[in-house]
């Protein structure tokens, strides 16, 4: 079965247009009188040169006498004078009259073929004004049928455009809504879940009368701070997009190449084990988050629930080929921040990179809008004081690397400087002051650092 | 439903009779069909087997002896129809209008039949007098054939009309605004080409050109509204771009025309191929070797090219007039050129275009193929036919019109009213002076 006609609206304006095109090359016509005659119009709106002969032969219609004359020098007069007195007595009575008549039927004929002539070529041209009359308006209303027609073509393609793109924004707003509730869902139920095997250890650890032993308190507590941590997985998927945090991350790779066991602290959903099992770098990870872990296990990826310092604590020295910790110094206290930093240099074998990313607090605008907005974070830390830190544990080849910078739109706008030199003076001197508050407030929104044990 | 047929059969040389040949045997399919000719045999051995054949001439016997519920003409402009023309003046019936202009047909006719008093009728009014003025004075063009085109007797005469197009329909209304009129697209007929299942170069190598040959299509009767003459300049003109374009004229020459003429005034022998009459499988077989079909027509007689249709089905991009019916086609369906003083530069734009771009044309032949094959099936159109049959058969029969019907009669009216009009020119003056001032009024 032949499939169906449908519109090709793009191959009908295309064609439209190719006509249009010409159309515009040609030009308009004017009249009828500007077209090349049909085959009934050749001839009678040329210059008339039939009534040209007409006039040129009434002259003619008159036949005229003529004198005798004679070429003889000296006789001549005298044969002429003879001949015209025969001519008097033997033919003139005789030819005169039929020479008179002829003179009349000449004229008669020649004013009737003009009077023909006049009448055949009014006719004509009345006819032909007809003709005008007939097309010229015919002409403009086709004309003007035409472009009604055509504006209301464009008019009818306009608004189903319109209709077609809104109706795309709606389903496109409407897909976008669906996927959102479907992760949303599919986060409540991986919660709903881990909130149902929590409550049934909670329950479990009761007591058939309903209190609790005092030694079982601690667990209790820490089951409690298990569930509030739930929150944060969902944080994280709405804040932190998987493929974003991948496609950031990426810039990092190069420091761990070639090496072995390389350790990601607090690796969340698992990006950048996944970037490293991808480059064929053996790797693993460490989150305390159990949802995290059971994401990341699911995805292939070799992770243990743990708590990081613990973790790290419980490792060879020197075993590690690389450490690397996204968002997770933030969260320590000063006291763990010390020890996780000694523990690295303890762990990490010599040569071997360490790379902490965290919020930048030279940037006011992050400060606001993401660092306060993760409840778990502990402290801003300046990235001198870290590099500090580091430099006293005896990293070297330290290298702070600022990222994200703030969107373009949010930071302040610098005036124009162009204008009078009065006005120039303040422009660039305003412009100077707005370049330090944008980079105080509106700076870069994170840093890395980088360092080597 | 039994339907008494008058339409042109083969060898009838007629679309029309190709046209009727495709359309009975589906219309057999929900009708019982006996077919009116005049006093000849068809040539189409199935219609012959499938249909009673009789003379028109039998008619009143045969409806008297066992009545039809409807008679459906098959009206064209050309004198083949006369006895049609006649029979529907006694017999109402529901008339396929092919042209929705009949003045040829009536110039020919009506002064075998009727003379000037038939023609008048045919003409009424204004319209009338002035052609017959200007019928006097000797001032006529082909022209004046569209400017009159004398529909109305025949809308008059009928229980409901069917044309193939929007602006036919528009015409008819214009003749007889209280006509009823359906309207039904003109069908694709089968596929009967020799060739059809060969690819397009082998059909070319069968009809004596070479692959690589840019072979451009003019289907149907050469008549002076086919712009031939535009076609050849165009043609000759392409030539310096697209050397290896062939062009060739498919369908009957026109003595108005004479063709092979034209061509050889144009230097153009041998590069183009004027074909003269050739039947259906061999026009078709042309339609598969082009690689564009040019249909130009204008001024128009209302008439649906059976060709057109069959190069739009065929899946050809098709260049036609952008007027009346064909202006009505998609614009992703055909490239229209328009008529007047822009046709030529039209068609040569068109032409390079689709020369330069053959993927255009593959998508606009495309796009042909599938209207076609949705809006012009021949099962589309037999249903069509049938519904409005039964819709004109349940609606009362309308009463005779004054004057009566039939020639006789018009003749019989109106030759009442040139005496009164002679004799009161005679008193005021000359018959070309008074010509403009008088009213013919009915009886």
């Amino acid at each position: 079965m032949a499939s169906s006609y449908t519109e090709d609206p793009e191959l009908a304006h295309r064609l439209r247009q190719m006509r249009e095109q010409v159309r515009s090359q040609v030009g308009p016509r004017a009249s009828r009188a500007g077209l090349p005659p049909y085959p009934s119009d050749a001839g009678l709106s040329e210059p008339a040169p039939l009534e040209q002969r007409l006039e040129e032969l009434k002259p003619l219609a008159a036949v005229q006498e003529q004198p005798f004359r004679s070429r003889f020098p000296l006789l001549g007069p005298l044969i002429a004078w003879f001949r015209e007195r025969w001519n008097r007595v033997s033919t003139k009575w005789y030819v005169l009259p039929i020479l008179q008549q002829q003179v009349r039927f000449n004229l008669a004929l020649v004013e009737a073929l003009q009077e023909l002539y006049r009448f055949t070529r009014q006719t004509s041209e009345d006819l032909l004004r007809r003709m005008d009359a007939l097309f010229v308006p015919l002409d403009q209303e086709q004309a003007a049928l035409q472009a009604r027609v055509q504006d209301l073509r464009e008019t009818l393609a306009r608004q189903i455009q319109e209709q077609s793109q809104a109706q795309a924004r709606v389903l496109a707003a409407l897909e976008e809504r669906l996927q959102r509730l479907s992760q949303e869902q599919a986060l409540d139920r991986r919660g709903l879940a881990f909130l149902r095997q929590r409550l049934d250890g909670l329950m479990a650890r009761l007591t058939p009368q309903g209190t609790l032993p005092p030694e079982e308190r601690p667990a209790v507590a820490a089951e409690r701070e298990t569930l509030s941590d739930h929150d944060y997985f969902r944080f994280e998927a709405i804040y932190r997009p998987e493929e974003e945090v991948r496609a950031e991350q990426e810039a990092y790779l190069p420091f761990f190449a070639g090496r072995r066991n390389v350790l990601d602290l607090g690796c969340g959903k698992g990006e950048f084990l996944e970037l490293l099992r991808d480059h064929g770098i053996p790797a693993y990870g460490v989150d305390w988050n159990v949802q995290m872990v059971q994401l990341c296990q699911e995805k292939g990826l070799r992770v243990v629930r743990e708590d990081a310092l613990h973790h790290l604590a419980g490792l060879p020295d020197r075993s590690l080929g690389g450490l690397f910790a996204a968002h997770l110094v933030e969260h320590l206290a000063p006291q763990d921040l010390t020890r996780l930093v000694a523990l690295a240099q303890a762990k990490l074998e010599p040569g071997a990179c360490l790379i902490f990313e965290t919020p930048n607090p030279l940037c006011l605008w992050a400060l606001v809008n993401y660092f306060y907005l993760d409840l778990s974070h502990v402290k801003p830390l300046h990235p001198q004081a870290l590099a500090f830190l580091l430099e006293m544990h005896g990293f070297r080849e330290i290298e702070v690397r600022y990222l994200h910078p703030v969107p373009e739109g949010v930071r302040l706008a610098r005036l124009p400087e162009a204008g009078g030199t009065e006005w120039e003076r303040i422009a660039a001197l305003l412009n100077v002051n707005l370049d330090r508050l944008n980079d105080l407030l509106y700076g870069y929104a994170d840093y890395a650092i980088i360092a080597r044990r | 439903m039994r339907i008494a047929f008058f339409g042109p059969l083969r060898p009838v040389p007629s679309g029309i009779s190709d046209y009727c040949e495709e359309l009975l045997p589906y219309l057999a399919q929900e009708a019982e069909i006996a077919l009116f000719v005049d006093g000849y045999e068809p040539t189409n051995l199935l219609i012959r087997r499938q249909f009673p054949i009789h003379d028109y001439r039998e008619f009143p016997q045969q409806h008297q002896a066992h009545p039809f519920d409807l008679c459906l003409y098959h009206m064209g402009n050309h004198i083949c129809h006369a006895y049609i023309y006649e029979t529907l003046q006694r017999y109402p019936g529901v008339v396929v209008l092919h042209d929705t202009v009949l003045h040829h047909f009536l110039g020919e006719y009506l002064p075998r039949e009727g003379g000037l008093a038939a023609f008048l009728t045919a003409f009424p009014d204004e319209e009338g007098r002035s052609l017959l003025r200007r019928r006097r004075a000797g001032l006529w063009s082909h022209l004046d054939h569209f400017l009159y085109p004398g529909i109305g007797p025949v809308v008059r005469a009928s229980r409901g009309i069917i044309v193939h197009s929007e602006t036919a329909r528009q015409a008819v209304l214009r003749a007889v605004p209280t006509a009823r009129v359906a309207v039904i697209p003109h069908h694709l007929g089968p596929q009967r080409s020799p060739y059809a299942h060969l690819p397009q170069e082998e059909v070319k190598r069968r009809l004596g050109y070479r692959p690589e040959h840019w072979l451009i299509i003019s289907p149907g009767i050469v008549t002076p509204s086919r712009r031939i003459e535009t076609l050849l300049r165009v043609f000759a003109d392409l030539l310096r771009e697209v050397p290896q374009a062939r062009c060739a004229i498919v369908g009957p020459d026109h003595p108005a025309v004479r063709v092979a003429d034209r061509v050889h005034e144009a230097h153009l022998d041998g590069l183009v191929r004027v074909t003269g009459f050739v039947d259906v499988p061999t026009f078709q077989s042309y339609l598969l070797a082009a690689d564009v079909v040019v249909n130009l027509r204008y001024p128009l007689a209302g008439e649906t090219s059976g060709g057109l249709i069959r190069a739009l089905g065929a899946g050809k991009p098709v260049i036609v007039s952008n007027v009346g019916q064909y202006a009505e086609f998609p614009d992703d369906v055909c490239l229209k050129a328009d008529v007047g003083h822009a046709e030529e530069a039209m068609v040569s734009f068109f032409l390079h275009a689709l020369a330069r771009d053959p993927a255009l044309g593959r998508r606009i032949a495309e796009q042909a193929r599938r209207y076609i094959g949705d809006f012009h099936s021949l099962e589309g159109s037999a249903r069509a036919y049938l519904e409005f049959c039964r819709e004109v058969l349940s609606s009362p029969v309308p009463t005779p019109a004054e004057p009566p019907l039939g020639p006789e009669g018009d003749v019989r009216a109106v030759i009442g009213h040139i005496r009164e009009e002679a004799a009161r020119r005679a008193q005021e003056g000359a018959p070309w002076q008074a010509a403009g001032t008088g009213a013919i009024q009915p009886s």
